[in-house]
């Protein structure tokens, strides 16, 4: 035991030609070993991959990952209008097609957990585990103004460097795409979607997340087939960006990863 | 960088009485999260739902800690869950009181196993931890017998003398990594139910030898070195009894020790069932934050001002009336006549 295996690996742009758009992705600089599953990481609102890139990292070692541009942000191709969470859905199963990925697992974060959904119910056969980090929205309080406060009150837990990177990307992507996206995220429902998907989902919140307060992560860890919820203390609603080193912790059992960092459990039980 | 302690998550060895319990309801009581540790998973639950209460988050994990797989295991468990550990305490310790001479092997070693191997197991399976976090605090729940000893104990001394060095071996070690700290806590007497459960092959029946301190003490020490990390904290009267051996020569302070862990450290009860205690099972009837010592020193340190202020009254009452009292003359020998007395 000990951190001989590395704990973060490069990356490297790929541009990929799909029917719907081409699309830009960060994946391995390296290869992984053979064999290794593949990870596909979905961002947010009004964002891009770009603050996928710490936990992209982290996981890099373990398995393969593609940190996603959804089409109209980052250096994804910018269809007229801003896609709809069914064409959000359909672009990840196209890029999955371009790179003949028949089915990975797939980790969104806010918004991108939105997508991650409608994915599931469309694609379940593509679909083998999923991680929903800080899924949105809270349908009790569904409404722009609604979910500002809360916004920005996680605004706190968040280092500056990802406010910089979410005014770069939003600015990339436009006002009208955005505010177009932003409507389409509210009107979502994500909980009529949850008890739909088959697969087996790990929910993720930060102790501190005001946009996924605990009572809805559990209810929606109640409203999946086959749910379970983890608690990070003392974050907030990014984990990708803010706490990589957590969130890979928690995910890599639930995701049948093997980990040369982390110490391997041993098949110890306790007398009772 | 998080600070309070409604952030941290702490792993608590022993945390189904005592001090580990109290320190367990104290963080959950500001909203921290706990992974709670021992060998019985009921009062694991119990523990735990007692910290839900509070408000608190906690996770049992029944650990043996003679068991160094249950360790490493207690400590995925703790990240898996968690994703992050930031404060290990190993608390789990086991007392044994006996003449050296009479105690059995098997016994002493096993105090030794769990207090300070325990302990060991615990360190080596939270540092890949840390090492990977960058930081995080060790805290070592020793005693002050560890400094100063104490007779009819001498396992549990050893053991905690041992906890006392690996710490501070340890701790220099770490240095090239500031934001790991290992604690050594050195708390005096405190009421907790180690004396119940304690392994007595003396000749008569166990108490705690005052002063004995709350649990909750050193609860709050634990928990302002979650804070503000130390080298070395102490609970009660530890820093004073540590005090005196550079003060006053150690040959006297070592009588006066054992002498006062004579009077002191036993009931006037003869030992009728003489026994290894919880060392080699737990004892879950016995599991509680406090052990009911404080209760036991009133009653006895009353009874015993009672019988001082009638001897100091009577005492005080002889000697005025021999001084002042009017008595009859006392014969003289006709001899004596002349002698006049001063």
């Amino acid at each position: 035991m000990g951190a001989t295996a590395q704990q973060t690996a490069p990356l490297r742009s790929i541009r990929v030609e799909t029917a719907l758009a081409r699309l830009h992705a960060r994946t391995n600089n390296f290869s992984p070993r053979p064999g290794s599953p593949t990870v596909l990481l979905i961002h947010g609102l009004v964002i891009s991959s770009r603050y996928m890139i710490p936990i992209a990292r982290r996981l890099a070692p373990l398995c393969r990952v593609y940190a996603l541009d959804l089409p109209g942000y980052g250096e994804s191709e910018k269809p007229p209008h801003a896609p709809s969470l069914p064409e959000a859905a359909d672009a990840v199963a196209a890029f999955m097609d371009a790179l003949g990925i028949s089915s990975a697992h797939l980790l969104g974060n806010s918004y991108g957990c939105q997508v991650c959904a409608e994915f599931a119910v469309r694609h379940p056969e593509r679909l083998q585990r999923l991680i929903l980090q800080g899924p949105t929205v809270n349908p009790h309080e569904r409404g722009f103004w609604r979910q500002l406060w809360p916004w920005l009150k996680n605004a706190r837990h968040e280092p500056f460097s990802l406010a910089l990177i979410m005014y770069r990307d939003g600015y990339a992507a436009g006002m009208r795409r955005s505010i177009e996206t932003v409507r389409n995220a509210l009107a979502d429902r994500i909980e009529d979607k949850l008890p739909r998907i088959e697969a087996p989902t790990l929910i993720v919140r930060g102790a501190n997340d005001p946009q996924v307060p605990q009572s809805w992560a559990e209810e929606a860890a109640r409203l999946l087939p086959h749910g379970e919820l983890k608690v990070v203390p003392g974050y907030g609603h990014c984990l990708v960006y803010t706490a990589p080193l957590e969130l890979r912790r928690v995910i890599v059992p639930f995701l049948r990863l093997d980990s040369l960092t982390t110490p391997a459990r041993r098949a110890g039980s306790a007398r009772t | 960088m998080k600070s309070t302690i409604s952030d941290r998550v702490t792993v608590i060895t022993g945390a189904s009485s005592g001090i580990g319990r109290a320190t367990a309801l104290s963080i959950a009581e500001q909203h921290g999260t706990v992974v709670l540790a021992c060998r019985q998973s009921d009062a694991l639950r119990e523990v735990a739902r007692e910290c839900e209460a509070l408000g608190g988050r906690a996770l049992p994990v029944p650990t043996d800690v003679t068991d160094e797989a249950q360790v490493r295991n207690l400590a995925w468990q703790a990240a898996d869950t968690y994703g992050r550990i930031d404060v290990w305490v190993n608390d789990a310790a086991v007392t044994l009181l006996g003449r050296f001479e009479e105690v059995p092997p098997d016994a002493f070693r096993q105090v030794i196993e769990t207090n300070f191997f325990g302990y060991v197991y615990g360190a080596r399976a939270v540092l890949p931890y840390f090492r990977e976090q960058g930081r995080g605090i060790l805290i070592n729940v020793a005693s002050v017998v560890g400094k100063v000893g104490a007779p009819y104990a001498t396992a549990y001394g050893a053991s905690k003398s041992a906890v006392i060095g690996f710490s501070d071996s340890l701790r220099m070690e770490l240095r090239d990594a500031p934001d790991i700290h290992v604690c050594t806590v050195l708390p005096a007497t405190i009421d907790t139910p180690l004396f119940q459960h304690a392994a007595n092959y003396a000749d008569r029946e166990v108490r705690a030898m005052p002063p004995v301190y709350a649990p909750e003490e050193a609860a709050d020490v634990i928990v302002g070195l979650i804070r503000h990390p130390k080298r070395e904290a102490t609970v009660g009267n530890a820093r004073r009894m540590i005090a005196m051996r550079t003060l006053v020569p150690a040959a006297l302070t070592e009588r006066m020790l054992a002498n006062k862990v004579e009077r002191q450290h036993f009931q006037d009860r003869p030992n009728t069932n003489p026994g290894e205690g919880n060392l080699f099972e737990p004892r879950p009837e016995l599991d509680a934050v406090h052990g009911g010592w404080q209760e036991f020193e009133q009653k006895t340190k009353g009874a015993g001002g009672a019988v001082g202020a009638v001897a100091l009254a009577a005492g005080l009452g002889a000697t005025l009336y021999l001084l002042f009292g009017k008595r009859p003359a006392l014969p003289v020998h006709p001899d004596t006549r002349t002698m006049r007395a001063v």
